[in-house]
């Protein structure tokens, strides 16, 4: 049978406590601001460059918090459409996020979906090709038949399961964009 | 059994008188050294005469026929160490003879009359005893601890699991991990907390908030996860288990070793490693759904009988896949998720983990001080620090890739002091201190938006819990507890944010400045006061049965996430905000439990009602059209008051020495004040099982389980509609994100014994029918099915 003294050791406690938690106040108390997040590979803003058989090229641009636009074709024409995706959050150094797709054409796909205008959307014969032959759809050609209305949806899709689906559900992958513009034939 | 000697003898009464020479009288009370209760059934045994007595209730034996000699008494329980001692009756009658009744303690089964191992004596607690833990020791925490009756678990995939008691989860409960509380697993269902149940003892859950030692704010309760505490004797001891299971192809290694001497100081070393590749479900697989774990501890303690320090030093660490099908990036995308019956991105099984993926880590240091000198109080010192480290990997693209998107570290600092009282007598207190610093910081280069901001919090808490036990019949206990709760954190918002969310008026004060890119920087401090408190009774019934009444007072101030959350959760294509104004909720908890915890027949039931006064909750607001991603907002709000009433209960039987049975049934109802459900409920659940157990000659055990959860019926509509395109028209469809999947029933086995005499052998089949089910507590139930059939074997050497 033993019993010690515990005085130094409830001391020594003490001690080192408040130490230690001196060393925590006084450490914590003159803390810098955090940094600001500069948000990265946000899309903004996208754009359509869409050019008929005369050459006349018209832009069509959607920014973040704006209705689309309204897209404005004849009937029985074709157009070359070229899309573009960038992040215009300064406005002094707008990023082309459509480079990286197209450097990581393996893992994009864009696909487009119309309802009720009467038109085609195909890759066109200068689109980005992936590794496996495939068009990635950033450069199309739009091919309209009669006079009609209805809605165009653009999907940027990320790491696409498939590449051959005829439906978005059966493309898999994430979707970076999805973005509806109503289409006037006329 | 080492014999040791432990004689404190505190009073030494009068000598009585010197009367014939064989006709003293000799009268002891056998005390547990430790509390200071006496001892029953203890055996005493005279040397001399050869005679044997045994105690009585309150510890005594008295001797009669004693001659003016001196006598050697050995003393002995069936819990304690055996205690040699000489006494002369002539010099002395009466004498008290302190037990250590430690090595009870330790033995983890819930033993009946288990006096020191409750928190508090008038709560009801259920205990994981080490059997179960063994057999979860490969599980994870969450999926250990829905054992319990009324522990549910809210998951997000089949790797992040998180416990719910009595309807809540989160803030709402602590996680006691030797000594101190977890501070981790705050920030919603997809952060699990990291925790290692490998080397647990026990796991205690206090039901009710009646446990105001480790915070007043646990509306649901409290789990606590205690290690194994060590004999003084030579020796070394240990464990090691290893194992394999089909579902996920992979497995675990698990080794505990402990070095103990004589003199009480032990040494040990945890180490455990766990791997799964793909999980699959009947149907398919579920890519991405791999995950790995190591985990290392190691321990120094000195266990004297008056006292007891230890450092201990533990870390975990934890890769888990999040299923890929979950990954999203618009409404549409979730919209088509659940449109699917299966998931639509299934790969062959692989052990890859890819993004989206979270790792943790977590360290914890911990030093604790106790001093249990018999009669006086006793006092307990507990140091920690805990460093959680969590960072959350998106799919993104080019040098981003590698980049977390999510990573928050946060680091604690608490400081626990407590004493008790240990006089014998009707009365006892505990009183308490605990103090926590915690600092938070997200990192700048992840290139997302914090979810959390940096912030410091410090708490300051005082506490004191009386009790009245006049009899052992009757025992009544009234604790009160202070918080004083600082959280000052620095936070950007966008200005069109904070614009239209209304801050401008009331919190400019608050912006320190404006940044170049249309941000405020601002500056929020937040106090808080939390009153809490607790009063509970237990009465013995009779036959064994007693019954408990708590009534809680529970005051929780809003947590980080509550107030500043900002952020997309790409997993529900959610974007969560939190909300400066939120105050502080206070819950006022009864709950009424009957028990009967011996013989062959066993329950006990519990009913609660709680009533939330601003009820802090997170609620789909609408969806936000104008990104280039559409996505469901989610805003905390409070709703001015919740009512919450539930039951559990449970029941064994034992039918021979053999065979028993077990059943357990929990069923919660949660609702807003115009009657409302809330999001996110367990449904009732029902589970029993049945257990052969032989431990002669071949030890044989056989386990069937039975677990059935009803589909549940009150819930909030949060649907929204979408757009499909379908063969060139447009399509509106209402996407049902609100009702909850079909009632599901699933079957366990389990067969245990002995190799070589060695080596513990259990095959272990969950989900033994191959049911294909979901879970409505499960995030990811509009992606994939529950995983399907699972054989597990596993081989453990106990040394």
């Amino acid at each position: 049978m033993k019993i010690q003294s515990k005085e130094p050791i409830l001391m020594h406690w003490f001690k080192s406590i408040t130490v230690i938690l001196l060393i925590i106040i006084t450490t914590n108390c003159d803390k810098q601001p955090p940094e600001e997040i500069n948000e990265e590979e946000v899309i903004n803003r996208v754009t359509l460059v869409l050019s008929d058989d005369t050459n006349q090229s018209e832009t069509i641009t959607w920014n973040l918090g704006e209705n689309s636009p309204t897209i404005n074709l004849s009937p029985n024409s074709t157009y070359q459409a070229t899309v573009s995706f960038y992040d215009a959050t300064d406005p002094t150094d707008i990023d082309n996020i459509t480079t990286e797709v197209i450097n990581e054409s393996d893992e994009h796909f864009v696909f487009y979906e119309v309802a009720t205008a009467a038109m085609s959307i195909a890759s066109a014969s200068n689109d980005i090709i992936d590794t496996q032959g495939i068009g990635i759809n950033i450069k199309t050609q739009w091919t309209t038949s009669s006079a009609s209305q209805g809605t165009l949806r653009i999907y940027l899709i990320h790491e696409p399961s498939s590449k051959t689906g005829s439906t978005r559900s059966a493309l898999g992958g994430a979707s970076d964009v999805e973005l509806d513009f109503p289409i006037i034939i006329q | 059994m080492t014999i040791l000697r432990f004689l404190f003898p505190l009073l030494l009464y009068s000598f009585l008188g010197y009367t014939q020479n064989c006709d003293f009288r000799f009268e002891g009370q056998v005390i547990d050294l430790h509390d200071n209760l006496p001892l029953d059934k203890a055996r005493v045994y005279v040397v001399e005469t050869q005679r044997e007595l045994t105690t009585n209730l309150q510890g005594i034996f008295v001797i009669g026929n004693l001659c003016d000699q001196s006598y050697t008494l050995l003393i002995d329980h069936p819990d304690c160490n055996p205690l040699t001692i000489n006494i002369s009756p002539a010099f002395s009658s009466e004498k008290k003879f302190y037990l250590e009744h430690h090595i009870n303690a330790l033995e983890e089964i819930i033993i009946t009359d288990n006096k020191e191992k409750s928190e508090n004596k008038t709560g009801i607690e259920r205990t994981l005893s080490s059997d179960e833990i063994d057999r979860y020791r490969s599980q994870n925490f969450g999926d250990a601890m829905a054992q319990l009756s009324g522990v549910s678990k809210i998951k997000t995939g089949n790797n992040i699991v998180k416990p719910v008691i009595h309807g809540v989860s989160g803030s709402r409960i602590s996680i006691v991990n030797n000594g101190v509380r977890l501070q981790d697993h705050e920030w919603g269902a997809d952060h699990a907390p990291s925790i290692d149940i490998s080397g647990a003892k026990q796991v205690q859950l206090i039901k009710g908030a009646t446990a105001l030692r480790y915070g007043g704010d646990a509306i649901g309760g409290i789990l606590k996860i205690s290690p194994q505490k060590y004999a003084r004797i030579d020796s070394l001891m240990g464990v090691i288990s290893t194992g394999y299971q089909d579902n996920g192809r992979g497995g675990f290694l698990i080794s505990n070793v402990v070095k103990t001497y004589q003199g009480g100081s032990h040494l040990g070393i945890n180490t455990s490693l766990k791997k799964l590749g793909d999980l699959s479900s009947p149907e398919y697989e579920l890519t991405n759904t791999g995950n790995r774990e190591q985990n290392f501890g190691l321990f120094f303690g000195r266990n004297t009988i008056t006292q007891e320090w230890k450092i201990a030093y533990s870390f975990f660490n934890k890769q888990v896949g999040i299923l890929s099908s979950a990954h999203l990036g618009t409404l549409g995308d979730l919209a088509r998720a659940i449109k699917s019956d299966v998931p639509l991105v299934r790969k062959p099984f692989s052990y890859t983990i890819n993004s989206p993926r979270q790792t943790t880590s977590h360290h914890n240091i911990t030093a604790q001080y106790k001093n249990q000198n018999p009669g006086k109080l006793h006092w307990e010192m507990v140091y920690s620090f805990q460093s959680n480290q969590r960072k959350e990997f998106d799919v993104r693209r080019g040098q981003l890739s590698d980049q977390a998107a999510l990573d928050i570290q946060l680091q604690s600092h608490d400081f626990q002091f407590d004493l008790e009282s240990k006089q014998a007598g009707s009365w006892k207190w505990k009183a308490g201190l605990t103090a926590q610093i915690q600092d938070n910081f997200s990192d700048p280069d992840t290139g997302v938006r914090r979810l959390i901001p940096d912030y410091i919090r410090s708490k300051l808490g005082v506490y004191s819990i009386s009790e009245y036990t006049p009899s052992n019949n009757f025992t009544a206990e009234l604790g009160v507890r202070y918080d004083y709760d600082y959280l000052d954190a620095q936070k950007y918002y966008r200005i069109d944010d904070w614009i239209s969310r209304g801050y401008d008026a009331k919190y400019q004060s608050t912006i320190i400045s404006t940044t170049p890119n249309s941000n405020y920087l601002t500056e929020q401090i937040k106090k808080y006061g939390n009153f809490s408190g607790s009063f509970g009774l237990k009465q013995y019934l009779g036959n064994e049965i007693f019954a408990f009444l708590n009534l809680g007072l529970i005051t929780r101030s809003p947590n980080p996430s509550e107030l500043f959350s900002d952020g997309l959760h790409h997993a529900l294509a959610t974007i969560e905000r939190g909300e400066l104004s939120l105050t502080q909720e206070q819950a006022f908890k009864r709950l009424l439990s009957i028990e009967k915890k011996n013989g062959f027949f066993k329950f006990a039931l519990s009913a609660y009602m709680t009533d939330i006064k601003d009820y802090i909750f997170l609620l789909p607001t609408g969806v936000d059209a104008t990104r280039s991603i559409s996505a469901i907002v989610s805003e905390y709000q409070q709703a001015p008051k919740v009512n919450m009433r539930g039951f559990d209960a449970d029941l064994s039987i034992q039918f021979s020495d053999q065979l028993s049975y077990k059943a357990a049934a929990a069923w919660v109802e949660v609702e807003e004040e115009d009657g409302t459900p809330l999001i996110d409920i367990p449904p009732f659940n029902f589970s029993h099982s049945l257990v052969f157990k032989q431990t002669k000659k071949t030890p044989l055990e056989i386990l069937l389980t039975s677990n059935h959860v009803s589909k549940q019926n009150r819930y909030p509509e949060v649907n929204f509609e979408y757009n499909f395109f379908e063969n060139g028209v447009i399509k509106t469809e209402l996407i049902d994100v609100s009702t909850p999947p079909d009632a599901y029933h699933i079957l366990g086995l389990e067969v245990g014994t002995q190799l070589f005499n060695r080596i513990d052998t259990r095959v272990v089949i969950d989900n033994l029918t191959n049911v294909t089910y979901r879970n409505y507590l499960n995030r990811l139930r509009y992606f994939a099915a529950e995983t399907g059939r699972s054989i597990r074997v596993e081989f453990t050497y106990l040394f």
